[in-house]
C-alpha cells in the first residue's frame, strides 16, 4: 500500500488557517471610522462662519485622508464661550462637558479649576515646527510653562467708520476724518455730532445720537493710560493716577453730553441701526458689520464702512491692544489629541492661515504667512476688508502692540469696570439730558461711583 | 497524602491497563469523524450566511435604539407643540384684547410703529416665558402687519419678535441667555438683550413655508399647526426646523403666527451618537419623500464616528429581512425607520431613523463570521487530529497484532490493548496447542493434590471399594464383584465420602473423571493397598 506523507496534511491545515487569517486581514483593511472632534469657536459669532467652511474643506481633504472629522457645535463670542467653558469645566448642572477643542483667551484657562486638563501642544509639535510661529503669540498661550492656548489668528483694535453718514456730517459741519487721529479730536467730534443730530429734528429736543462706541471701554482706559507712560494697574486694582484723569476727562465729557454710546452690547449693534457712526472694536468684528444700516422705521440704506488705526492721545505713545484667543485642546485619547494637532498644523499652514485670517479680519500667526499676506490683500474683493487690512498694515508699521497682563482676578476687574463705567456714565448722561448743566460735577460723581463699585 | 497519591497512581494504572474494547474505540473514532463532518458543514453554512448570522443582533440593537429615540423625539415634539399651542392661545387673547381696546383690525396696525412696539412687548413677555419653560433654542411670534409698508419687500416683512438662545452648548439649559434675532431694538434695550449678529427688525415670511397660504385663508393643517422642514437662518451658520401655529381672532381673522424652533445643534447635542460594536448609531429625523429620507430637510443627531453629512438625501437601495440599506453621498448606512406622527407642511410625512455606517457594520459582520469560522475550523481540525491519533494509537496495534499472528509470534500474553483481540489470540492459541498433562491451572492442581492426599487416608477396605469406582464399576455391581454385602459397600461409601470431602457418588465420579481426563489417575494408585488384585481394571 502506498504510504501517505504527513506533510500533505500539514500543508492542508496551513492553507485553511491562512484562508481564515486572510479573511480577518481583509476585514481590517477597510476605511476606518473617523476620529471626531467637537469644536467651540468664535470665528463668525452667529453669522455664517468662514472657519466652518474651512473646517468643511479640512474634513473633505486632510481629514478624509487621516480619518479625522471636525464637528462644530458652538460658534459664539469669546465671552459666551468663556462662560460655557467655565460652566462645563466646573461640571455645573445642565452642561454636557467640554468639547474636544475650544477657543479661549489665557484668562479663561487661568479661571478654570484645573488647567492641567488641557493638552500641552509641545507634546505634538516639534521645536522646529514651533519655530515657524511668531514667538510673542506662542508666549501668550503659555501658562505655567505649558503651551495650552495655540495661536491660529491674532487681532488688534481697529476703528470702523460709517463713511456714508460721516460724509453727511462732514458736509454740514466741516468735520474731517483726520480729527479721528486723536482721542481728544474724536471726543470733540462726538459732542459736536450729538448736537448736529439733535438739530436735525428741532421739533424733538434731546434726540441727538451718539457718535462713538467702544467695544471695550476697559481697553480704552488701559491702553490709554499705558500710552501716557503710566501703569494702569497697581497690584490687582486700577491705579488712578494723573494719566488716568487725562484719559477719563475727554471721554467722560463726551459721554455725559451724549456723544458716546453707553448701552450694553457690542460696538457693531448701534452702527447697524445708525445710532452711532464710529466704533473701535476688534478687527475681527469686520465680519459683523453689514453694508446696510437699518433705521427705526425699518428703512434700510446701503453704507460704506471704512477702517482706520485707532486714535492715540496727543503727546501719547502709539499703542494698541493686541487680541486674539487661541485653540485649547482637552486631554483625551492620543488619537484625538494627535488629530487636534493635525488640524491646527493644517489651519496654520501659510496659505490656509492667510485664507482663514483674511476672511475673519485677523492677522496670521507665522512669519511665512505674513509674507504672503500682502498678495492676498491686493486680491480682496470687498472694499471693507481691503480698508481693514490697509489699516492693519498701518497699525503694524506705526504702533506698538500692548498685551493685557494675566492674573486670576483680571477678568473680574475687567467685567466689573466695563459694566459700571457704562452704567454710571449712562446715569450721568440721563441727568444731563434732563437738564443738569454742570458736566464737570457729573463727571466727577460718575468717576467716584465707578471707583466705589470696584472691588477694593 | 503520600497514600492518597499512591492510591491515585494505582487507579491511574488500573485505568490505563484496563482493556478497552475495540467496539468502544471504534465508536470514539467514528464520533470524531462525525463531529468533524458536522463542523465542516457548519463552516460551509457560516461561510454562505447560515444560522450564526450577526444581522439579527444588529437589527435588535437598532430596534432598541429606534424605540428609545422615537419615544424621546415624540415626547420632545409633543412638549414643543404643547408650549406652542399655549403660546398661541395667550398671544391670540392678548392681541385680540389689544385690538378690541383700540377698535382696530390687524391690518390697521400697518405703519403704526408705536402700536406694533406695544404688541412686540406683549410678545416678548410670552416668548421669554416660553423659551425658558419650553427649553427650546428659539421662539418667535409675528403679527400680520409691518412697520413700514413703503419699503421694498414690505409684503413679506412682518412685525414680530424672534428670541434665540445665545449658546446651545448643552441640551439642558437651566438659565438660558437669550439674544434678539428679530424685533425692535427697544425690546433688546429694555430687557438687556444683545442683538444677534444678523439681526433684522422684522421677520421675513418668505422662509415660513405656508405662511402666505395662511394669510390668504388657505392651507391650515388639520392639527391647527405644522412643522416646517429644515431651513438655514439667513446669513447664520445655524439650521432649524420650525413649528408654526397660526393665530386667529374669535371671528376667524388671521392674526399672525407663532412657534418654536428646533435647532440642529440642539438636536445634535440631545441625540448623541451611540457607540456600539457595529459602529456609531446615529439618530435622524427627516421628511420622507418617495421612500427617501430627506436628511437635507431634517436633522441628524451627533454624527460622531461617521461621515454622515447634514445636506444629503438618503435613498433606500436595498432591504433585507432585518434592515434597509441607505445610500448617501459618501457612504452607505444600515438602518431602520418609523413614521413620526407630526404634521408637516404641505402634508409632508416625517420619520425617525437610526443609522449605522455600512462599512463598520460589515466589518463587524465579517469579523464575527471570521471568529465563528475560526472556532469551527479549530474544532474540525481538533476532531480530525483526534481521529488521526485514534487511528494511529489503536488501529496500528491491531494491525501489528494481526501481523504478529501471521508471523506466528507468541500471543496471548496480555500485550494486546483490546479484549477482543486478546480473546481471539487466546482462542487461536488454545486451538493450536491443547493443554498438556500436568499443565493444570493452579487451583485445579491444588484440588487434585488434596483429593489424592485424602485418598491416602482411606483404610484398605475402603480403598478396595474405591478402586472398583476407579475401575469404572457402578455401586450396584460392587457387592457382587467384591463379594460383600450392599450394606458393607454403603458403609464404606459413607466413610469414603467423608474422608474425600465429597457429598455424593456423582461428585466422586466427576473427580475420577477429571483425574482420568488429566491423565492423573495414577496419582490415586496406592501400592501397599493391593489386596484387590483380582479386580479387573478395565471393565
Amino acid at each position: 500500500m502506498r504510504k501517505r506523507k504527513p506533510w500533505i496534511y500539514i500543508i492542508g491545515i496551513l492553507v485553511l488557517t491562512g484562508l481564515v487569517m486572510l479573511t480577518a486581514c481583509g476585514v481590517s483593511g477597510g476605511k476606518k471610522e473617523p476620529v471626531t472632534l467637537t469644536v467651540w469657536h468664535v470665528y463668525g459669532g452667529q453669522t455664517d462662519s468662514p472657519l466652518n467652511d474651512l473646517i468643511e474643506e479640512f474634513n473633505e481633504t486632510v481629514g478624509a485622508e487621516e480619518g479625522i472629522k471636525i464637528q462644530v457645535t458652538v460658534v459664539s463670542n469669546t465671552n459666551n464661550i468663556h462662560d460655557a467653558v467655565l460652566r462645563a469645566a466646573n461640571d455645573e448642572p445642565g452642561t454636557n462637558g467640554l468639547p474636544d477643542m475650544f477657543i479661549s483667551y489665557p484668562k479663561t484657562v487661568l479661571a478654570m479649576p484645573d488647567p492641567e486638563i488641557l493638552v500641552d501642544y509641545r507634546d505634538y509639535f516639534s521645536d522646529e515646527e514651533l519655530s515657524a510661529y511668531i514667538p510673542a503669540f506662542l508666549e501668550e498661550g503659555e501658562i505655567d510653562g505649558r503651551l495650552v492656548v495655540f495661536p491660529v489668528a491674532k487681532s488688534t483694535e481697529i476703528m470702523f467708520i460709517d463713511k456714508t453718514l460721516f460724509d453727511r456730517f462732514t458736509a454740514d459741519t466741516g468735520a474731517a476724518l483726520e480729527q479721528l487721529d486723536t482721542w481728544e479730536g474724536l471726543f470733540e467730534l462726538s459732542k459736536e455730532y450729538y448736537q448736529w443730530t439733535d438739530a436735525q429734528t428741532p421739533e424733538v429736543p434731546g434726540d441727538g445720537k451718539a457718535f462713538f462706541v467702544h467695544d471695550y471701554h476697559f481697553n480704552y482706559f488701559q491702553v490709554g493710560v499705558e500710552s501716557l507712560g503710566e501703569d494702569f494697574l497697581r497690584g490687582n486694582g486700577i491705579a488712578y493716577g494723573k494719566a488716568f484723569s487725562k484719559v477719563w476727562k475727554p471721554y467722560a465729557d463726551a459721554a455725559v453730553q451724549g456723544g458716546v454710546w453707553l448701552q450694553e452690547g457690542y460696538a457693531t449693534e448701534p452702527l447697524r441701526t445708525g445710532e452711532t457712526i464710529v466704533s473701535v472694536a476688534s478687527s475681527a468684528s469686520v465680519l459683523y458689520y453689514e453694508d446696510i444700516v437699518t433705521y427705526s422705521d425699518n428703512r434700510s440704506e446701503p453704507i460704506e464702512v471704512i477702517a482706520r488705526s485707532v486714535p492715540c492721545f496727543e503727546n501719547g505713545e502709539r499703542l494698541v491692544m493686541q487680541r486674539g484667543a487661541g485653540f485649547c485642546t482637552v486631554k483625551s485619547t492620543p488619537e484625538k489629541e494627535r488629530a487636534a494637532a493635525i488640524f491646527l498644523k493644517w489651519l496654520t499652514e501659510p496659505e490656509t492661515n492667510v485664507r482663514f485670517v483674511t476672511s475673519v479680519g485677523y492677522m496670521p500667526v507665522t512669519d511665512a504667512a505674513f509674507e504672503v499676506l500682502s498678495d492676498f490683500i491686493e486680491n480682496l474683493e470687498d472694499p471693507k476688508y481691503r480698508s481693514l487690512y490697509e489699516a492693519f498694515l498701518e497699525t503694524q508699521s506705526s504702533y506698538e502692540f500692548y498685551t493685557a497682563p494675566q492674573f486670576a482676578g483680571y477678568l473680574e476687574l475687567e467685567q466689573t469696570f466695563e459694566k459700571n463705567v457704562r452704567s454710571k456714565l449712562r446715569a450721568a448722561c440721563s441727568s444731563w439730558q434732563e437738564g443738569e448743566e454742570d458736566v464737570e460735577r457729573l463727571m466727577v460723581e460718575a468717576l467716584e461711583n465707578v471707583k466705589a463699585s470696584l472691588p477694593k | 497524602m503520600a497514600n492518597t497519591l499512591k492510591e491515585f497512581e494505582k487507579l491511574l494504572h488500573l485505568a490505563l491497563d484496563r482493556k478497552v474494547t475495540l467496539h468502544r474505540k471504534l465508536m470514539m473514532y467514528l464520533l470524531c469523524l462525525i463531529l468533524a463532518a458536522l463542523g465542516i458543514l457548519l463552516l460551509l453554512l457560516t461561510a454562505i450566511g447560515g444560522p450564526l448570522k450577526a444581522e439579527p443582533q444588529i437589527a435588535q440593537a437598532m430596534e432598541s435604539q429606534l424605540h428609545t429615540t422615537y419615544d424621546k423625539v415624540s415626547e420632545e415634539m409633543e412638549t414643543y407643540t404643547g408650549y406652542s399651542l399655549q403660546l398661541s392661545r395667550e398671544l391670540e387673547r392678548d392681541i385680540e384684547d389689544f385690538l378690541d381696546e383700540k377698535g382696530m383690525s390687524v391690518s390697521d396696525l400697518n405703519d403704526r410703529p408705536e402700536l406694533l412696539l406695544e404688541i412686540q412687548k406683549m410678545m416678548y413677555s410670552e416668548l421669554n416665558t416660553t423659551i425658558r419653560l419650553g427649553r427650546s433654542s428659539g421662539v418667535f411670534a409675528l403679527v400680520n402687519a409691518t412697520i413700514n409698508t413703503q419699503i421694498p419687500e414690505a409684503d413679506q416683512s412682518r412685525c414680530g419678535v424672534y428670541l434665540r438662545l445665545i449658546n446651545v452648548s448643552s441640551n439642558v439649559i437651566l438659565s438660558p441667555e437669550t439674544i434678539l434675532f428679530r424685533g425692535n431694538t427697544e425690546i433688546a434695550r429694555e430687557n438687556g438683550l444683545e442683538l444677534h449678529n444678523r439681526w433684522n427688525m422684522e421677520l421675513n415670511t418668505e422662509g415660513l413655508l405656508g405662511y402666505q397660504e395662511l394669510e390668504a385663508g388657505l392651507g391650515q393643517s388639520e392639527a391647527g399647526y405644522y412643522w416646517i422642514s429644515r431651513m438655514n437662518l439667513k446669513n447664520t451658520w445655524e439650521d432649524v426646523i420650525l413649528l408654526l401655529v397660526p393665530m386667529y381672532t374669535d371671528t376667524g381673522e388671521f392674526l399672525g403666527a407663532c412657534g418654536i424652533e428646533l435647532n440642529a445643534v440642539h438636536f445634535s447635542l440631545e441625540y448623541p451618537a451611540t457607540a456600539s460594536s457595529y459602529g456609531s448609531v446615529v439618530t435622524v429625523i427627516a421628511p420622507v419623500e418617495n421612500g427617501n429620507l430627506r436628511l437635507d430637510q431634517g436633522m441628524a443627531g451627533n454624527t460622531e464616528g461617521t461621515w454622515l453629512g447634514n445636506a444629503e438625501s438618503l435613498s433606500i437601495i436595498e432591504k433585507n429581512a432585518y434592515y434597509s440599506t441607505y445610500r448617501s453621498l459618501k457612504c452607505d448606512y444600515y438602518g431602520i425607520q418609523m413614521p413620526l406622527e407630526i404634521p408637516g407642511s404641505s402634508g409632508q410625512e416625517w420619520a425617525v431613523a437610526v443609522l449605522i455606517p455600512r462599512e463598520s457594520c460589515d466589518q463587524y459582520i465579517l469579523r464575527n463570521k471570521a471568529a465563528i469560522m475560526g472556532v469551527i475550523l479549530g474544532f474540525v481540525l481538533i476532531m480530525i487530529a483526534l481521529a488521526w491519533l485514534l487511528s494511529k494509537k489503536f488501529v496500528r496495534p491491531i494491525l501489528q497484532g494481526f501481523q504478529d499472528i501471521r508471523d506466528g509470534q507468541q500471543t496471548g500474553d496480555g500485550k494486546y490493548r483490546f479484549a477482543e483481540l486478546e480473546e481471539l489470540c487466546r482462542w487461536l492459541a488454545e486451538r493450536g496447542n491443547p493443554p498438556e498433562a500436568g499443565d493444570l491451572p493452579p487451583n485445579m492442581a491444588e484440588l487434585f493434590e488434596r483429593f489424592a492426599q485424602n485418598v491416602k487416608t482411606l483404610t484398605n477396605a475402603e480403598y478396595n471399594i474405591f478402586r472398583y469406582y476407579m475401575n469404572g464399576y457402578e455401586v450396584a455391581q460392587i457387592p457382587t464383584a467384591a463379594c460383600v454385602s450392599m450394606s458393607t459397600v454403603k458403609k464404606h461409601n459413607g466413610n469414603i465420602y467423608r474422608k474425600l470431602e465429597i457429598s455424593s457418588n456423582e461428585e466422586l465420579m466427576m473427580y475420577l473423571d477429571l483425574f482420568r481426563r488429566c491423565d492423573c489417575i495414577e496419582k490415586l494408585q496406592l501400592d501397599e493397598k493391593t489386596d484387590v488384585s483380582g479386580i479387573e481394571t478395565d471393565k
